[in-house]
Parts: structure tokens; sequence; C-alpha cells
């Protein structure tokens, strides 16, 4: 079987889920780096798509600030 | 799953395996009163069955929808209400199988991904609900994985004549796909 198609690693994030003392919610798991990117742009293409010309529409400094927020909230649970 | 994976399971350390249907809230709740009367509680729940419809949206049966709901999103939902009073009381765990399918949206597998949104929901939905109980819940979101999942979509398909009428939207695709 190709490696990279070898679901071993599914059952490995499965395994993290059900044993870690700091699990994780959520455990995206792809063969490609380039799966990886495109589902990662796709989450930033609807946030792009949902703030452009709504009433509220936040500028790009205030996006970059929500960002590193949530980078730092991911970090301190890690 | 097959008979002899059933067999093999059982040969396992500390195994026994109870197979059920998702579906099936008989043999749901008869497989609950089997752990029970094995008397060692449950800590983990592992949601896994899922199925795979595929085809363009102007084509699919709609009965074929509700094949992919039933199993996908109420056979979770209905195997983690069943199990929940036993996780809750040894503060375990529920792990659920997403898909990126659940975030990013594939042309052909719309009803697959579509009920793979659905778990989405699902997942954050319990997380909050189980918080106060101690219980963590998670998900694993995998892309294109080898699994049996294809091999069952195209039996799927083959039984229900699916090739055999006028699918020209499918068709279509399916040779942009290949070009």
């Amino acid at each position: 079987m190709d490696q990279q198609l070898n679901p071993a690693a599914v059952g490995t994030a499965a395994l993290h889920a059900m044993q870690s003392d700091m699990p994780k919610c959520r455990y995206m798991v792809t063969v490609t780096a380039a799966q990886a990117g495109r589902v990662l742009r796709r989450q930033l293409s609807k946030m792009l798509e949902l703030n452009a010309g709504q009433t509220h529409e936040l500028d790009r400094t205030r996006l970059i600030e929500m960002l590193d927020e949530e980078i730092a909230k991911l970090t301190l649970l890690q | 799953m097959h008979k002899d994976e059933i067999e093999a399971m059982n040969k396992m350390d500390n195994v026994t395996a109870v197979q059920f249907d998702v579906r099936n809230q008989t043999e749901i709740n008869a497989a609950v009163t089997f752990v029970e009367l094995q008397g060692r509680g449950l800590y983990e729940l592992i949601n896994n069955a899922d199925i795979n419809v595929f085809g363009p949206l102007l084509e699919v049966p709609v009965e074929q929808l509700h094949y992919q709901m039933d199993v996908n999103v109420y056979g979770p939902v209905r195997v983690t209400q069943a199990f929940a009073p036993l996780i809750i009381q040894s503060k375990g765990r529920i792990v659920t199988t997403g898909s990126v399918a659940g975030i990013v949206t594939p042309p052909i597998f719309w009803a697959y991904s579509m009920s793979k949104h659905a778990v989405e929901v699902f997942n954050d939905t319990l997380a909050i609900e189980m918080a106060r109980f101690d219980v963590s819940v998670h998900v694993i979101e995998p892309s294109t994985y080898k699994s049996n999942i294809g091999v069952a979509a195209k039996k799927l398909m083959d039984d229900a004549n699916y090739w055999t009428e006028d699918t020209p939207i499918l068709k279509s695709l399916l040779i942009c796909l290949m070009l």
C-alpha cells in the first residue's frame, strides 16, 4: 500500500484524542501538504467572504489582530 | 463488519466485539445493555461508522440522501445519546470521525460533505453540552486515506441501478475529472 494512503495516521490521531493528557478538539489528518493547504485556505476565504461588504466590516489590521489572538489562545491550551 | 473480522477482534486481549447497525435503535439499546452487564463501565465512545453516497446534486435520489444522513449524522446522534450515561459516569471521551469534506465541499461528494458538515455541528454542540460533565469531545478530520468506503459507495449505487439511469451531469463530471 502507498504509505501516503496508509490510514495508520488516522488511527494515530484517534489514539491521541483518546489517550493524551492534552487532547485537541480537532485533528486534521491529510495525505498531502497540498490538501491541508486547500482546507485551511478555504477557511480563510470563507472568513473574508463573510467580512467583505458587511455593515461592520473589519479592516486588515483588525483581522490580523484577531488571528494573533486566536493563535495565543491555542498556544495557552497547548 | 464481516464475521471473520468480528472473530479476529474477539481473539485480541481484553476485546469483545459487539456488532450493531447505527440506524437501528433496538440494536443500539441491546449493545448498551451488553456493555452495562459487563460491569466495567465505558470510558471511550468512537463514532466511526459512515458511508459515502456520491453523484451530482441534481441527480442523486433523495432516498440515497436519507440513507447518507441516517448513517453519518443520525447514527452518531443515536449512539451517543444511548451511551452518554455510561460515558458521563466515567468522565470519559467521545471521538467522532468527521472529514475534511466537513470543511470544504468536493464536487460529486456533496452528500457525504453535507453529512460531514453536520458532524461538525454535532461535535461542537456535544462539546458544549458535555463540558459540565467533564467529558471531552473530539473529531478526527481525515482526507483521502485508503478505506473500503469507496467500494461500499459503488455497491450502493450499483444496487440502486444508478448507473443505468440517465445521469448526464455525472457522466460529464466524470469526463472532466478524467481529463
